[in-house]
């Protein structure tokens, strides 16, 4: 049996506007973020002429992951900005010369099949495609490794309540989705591929089913509207009943999300990296909430600007989501590919009472863990009996519990502890 | 723009302490006008009695340590109160009453994870009898009885206010003791109550879903051979015993 709970999701709001594109702007702020660690090496100076889709710089690690400017324009210089996790990031600031100039006219392919595996992989590496579901993950890592993929699951879920960035693409791009994971398990020899959906959106879903037909290798599967059921080792325990310690390509199986997918069929289709993404705004403190198209380096407050602002002086803003996500500071934040979306609620103030020892916390955690005894461990002994290093911050010890303390919040800096 | 920054996550369960612990109050209603109506002025006295040590108990201590007396703070205090004199017999000693009351409302203040009910019970137990031929409980209608307390199960489940599973697999130990029970006594209905109101008292019993239930199921099993003060102190001896039990098991799921 999965272990979650039902949620109110609120994804309605955001799906009454139709998907828009974000206006250019007159600078773009590229967050220098890595996967890993944000320690890059910069290959651009003030001064210097930046065409579309450059490489600006690229990490100091075993990835060498490359950053990619948006837009073409000039280097103005480095200022630090504030990110999605509130954290100030280095960025590079580009005049934007409004004339999307490439260094280089790649045509389309006209067949993404018509690839090898290493092929795929070193796009994948020098486009610098990566889990777009918040991970950031290199996706060339998970097709590199050396070990045989048996199923790829297509992870459609999105059970982060307001977000609804994956569900738009896969209404929009139901084609390209498909004609990629087709071709994924072409490439690669995977035998089976199956594309998990919610149940209450199999019914929106038309265009889906109509084409599946053509596809005989995918089959779609429903799931039960649980958060976290879209968390990776949730949903393969519950298609597979497989349990994953570490990483699921150790069972043969990769799983990816429907934005991810749709990163790889342009990465695939039109050879050059991807520097832009869908995001939701949402949240019933904004305007015009909708999906938007937005380039990598925009501001929130931009974004937000554009399509009508806030209704109200006083919000608390969220990015990727009100049960994973961070309240920021401030909108004068940038993008990238790591946010999935913004949104802005009024949040009510609740008090911390002591704990009633429910165990509803206990029961619920979708990793079997005991976030009251952790909270109450009073030594590192028995802290790593309880095994704080599986949380995977999910938040509905504390969305559950009564007394409203901040359970996840104390298990993550248990988790820290545990780590030095 | 005013930007508010708390910690999420964001959105949160609408149940609260609060109404737990009014839910459960406004549920033993019916129980506590059902005992006075059968048991007469002694349980409306218990009750009072009980009212005014556990209350007064708590006031006096809270305005000793805290200088604050918070009204929405005592719900569990006047619940201590009601569950007291539900299960109480009526031939209970005033004085053992009060005084079992004020120990044990102090004794909760500095430990918070003993069972109150199961504690006073047993301490006043040991100087009152419970009568099992007691004429006068025969007459309690069993049906309306366990209606009421199948309705307060519900509510309590649906309002996710109860540690379901040690009622469930409580209950049906109860139910089967019934069974094979030649007459309906007074501490048949006091043990109906108990597996909704008092075994599954929230601090002092396990967490994990597992152990909850072979919680229930044991005392389930020593409740159809035991006299019901030694249900008290197996309860209380069990109560910590699976405490640890429930610990470990809890290292057990977290490493797996």
């Amino acid at each position: 049996m999965i272990r979650g709970k039902k949620i109110i999701n609120n994804k309605n709001i955001s799906l009454k506007n139709e998907l828009s594109t974000m206006e250019q702007v007159d600078n773009i702020y590229i967050p220098l973020v890595t996967y890993n660690n944000n320690n890059c090496q910069i290959l651009v100076k003030e001064g210097d002429y930046i065409y579309k889709n450059q490489i600006i710089a690229i990490s100091n690690d075993k990835y060498k992951f490359p950053i990619f400017s948006s837009v073409s324009g000039i280097v103005k210089e480095f200022v630090d900005k504030k990110y999605i996790d509130n954290k100030i990031v280095k960025t590079i600031k580009i005049e934007n010369d409004f004339r999307e100039k490439e260094k280089e006219k790649i045509g389309a392919k006209k067949k993404i099949n018509q690839y090898t595996k290493e092929e795929v992989i070193d796009l994948l590496k020098t486009c610098g495609a990566v889990g777009m579901s918040g991970s950031y993950y290199p996706t060339y890592y998970k097709y590199g490794m050396e070990l045989k993929i048996n199923k790829l699951i297509i992870n459609a879920v999105e059970c982060e309540p307001y977000i609804t960035s994956d569900f738009t693409i896969l209404k929009l791009h139901t084609s390209e989705i498909l004609e990629t994971i087709d071709s994924l398990m072409e490439i690669f020899e995977i035998n089976e591929c199956v594309i998990a959906i919610k149940d209450y959106n199999q019914s929106s879903m038309n265009d889906l089913i109509e084409y599946i037909g053509s596809y005989p290798k995918i089959t779609i599967k429903t799931v039960p509207d649980i958060y976290p059921i879209g968390y990776e080792k949730s949903l393969i325990k519950y298609l597979y009943n497989v349990d994953i310690k570490k990483n699921p390509i150790e069972k043969g199986i990769i799983v990816n999300n429907i934005s991810t997918i749709y990163e790889i069929f342009r990465i695939l289709k039109y050879r050059k990296p991807v520097v832009e993404r869908i995001i939701t705004i949402s949240g019933n403190n904004i305007k015009n909430p909708q999906n938007i198209l937005v380039k990598d380096g925009t501001l929130i407050k931009d974004i937000i600007n554009y399509i009508g602002g806030y209704t109200k002086n006083k919000v608390t803003l969220i990015s990727n989501g009100p049960m994973i996500g961070n309240a920021l500071d401030s909108d004068d934040i940038v993008v990238n590919k790591k946010l999935c979306g913004i949104v802005a609620m009024d949040i009510e103030t609740t008090f911390e009472n002591k704990c009633i020892n429910c165990g509803k916390c206990i029961n619920i955690c979708p990793v079997r863990l005991s976030p009251v005894l952790i909270m109450n461990s009073k030594n590192n002994k028995i802290l790593e009996k309880l095994n704080p290093d599986k949380c995977v911050e999910c938040g509905l010890c504390s969305y559950i519990c009564p007394s409203k303390i901040d359970l996840r919040s104390i298990v993550t800096s248990k988790k820290k502890e545990c780590d030095e | 723009m005013d930007f508010i920054v708390n910690n999420g996550p964001f959105i949160k369960d609408k149940n609260n302490i609060q109404k737990i612990l009014l839910t459960n109050l406004f549920l033993l209603i019916p129980f506590i006008i059902y005992k006075f109506y059968i048991a007469g002025i002694n349980s409306i006295i218990i009750f009072i009695l009980s009212i005014i040590s556990i209350l007064g108990t708590s006031i006096i201590f809270d305005y000793i340590k805290y200088k604050n007396i918070n009204i929405n703070k005592y719900y569990k205090d006047i619940t201590f109160s009601i569950i007291i004199t539900i299960i109480l017999p009526c031939n209970t000693s005033y004085i053992v009453l009060l005084l079992v009351n004020i120990i044990v409302t102090t004794l909760s203040k500095f430990y918070d994870i003993i069972n109150i009910y199961i504690i006073s019970s047993f301490l006043i137990c040991l100087f009152t009898k419970f009568t099992n031929n007691n004429l006068i409980y025969n007459n309690y209608n069993i049906y309306i009885y366990s209606l009421l307390l199948f309705i307060s199960l519900i509510v309590l489940v649906i309002n996710r206010s109860v540690k379901f599973r040690i009622c469930i697999s409580y209950i049906l130990f109860v139910i089967i003791k019934l069974l094979f029970n030649q007459s309906i006594s007074e501490i048949d209905y006091i043990l109906l109550f108990m597996s909704i109101y008092v075994i599954p008292e929230f601090k002092s019993t396990p967490n994990t879903a597992f152990i909850q239930i072979i919680f229930g199921i044991t005392i389930g099993i020593l409740t159809i051979f035991l006299n019901i003060e030694y249900i008290f102190l197996s309860i209380i001896i069990l109560n910590v015993v699976f405490k640890y039990i429930d610990i470990n098991y809890s290292y057990f799921l977290a490493k797996y």
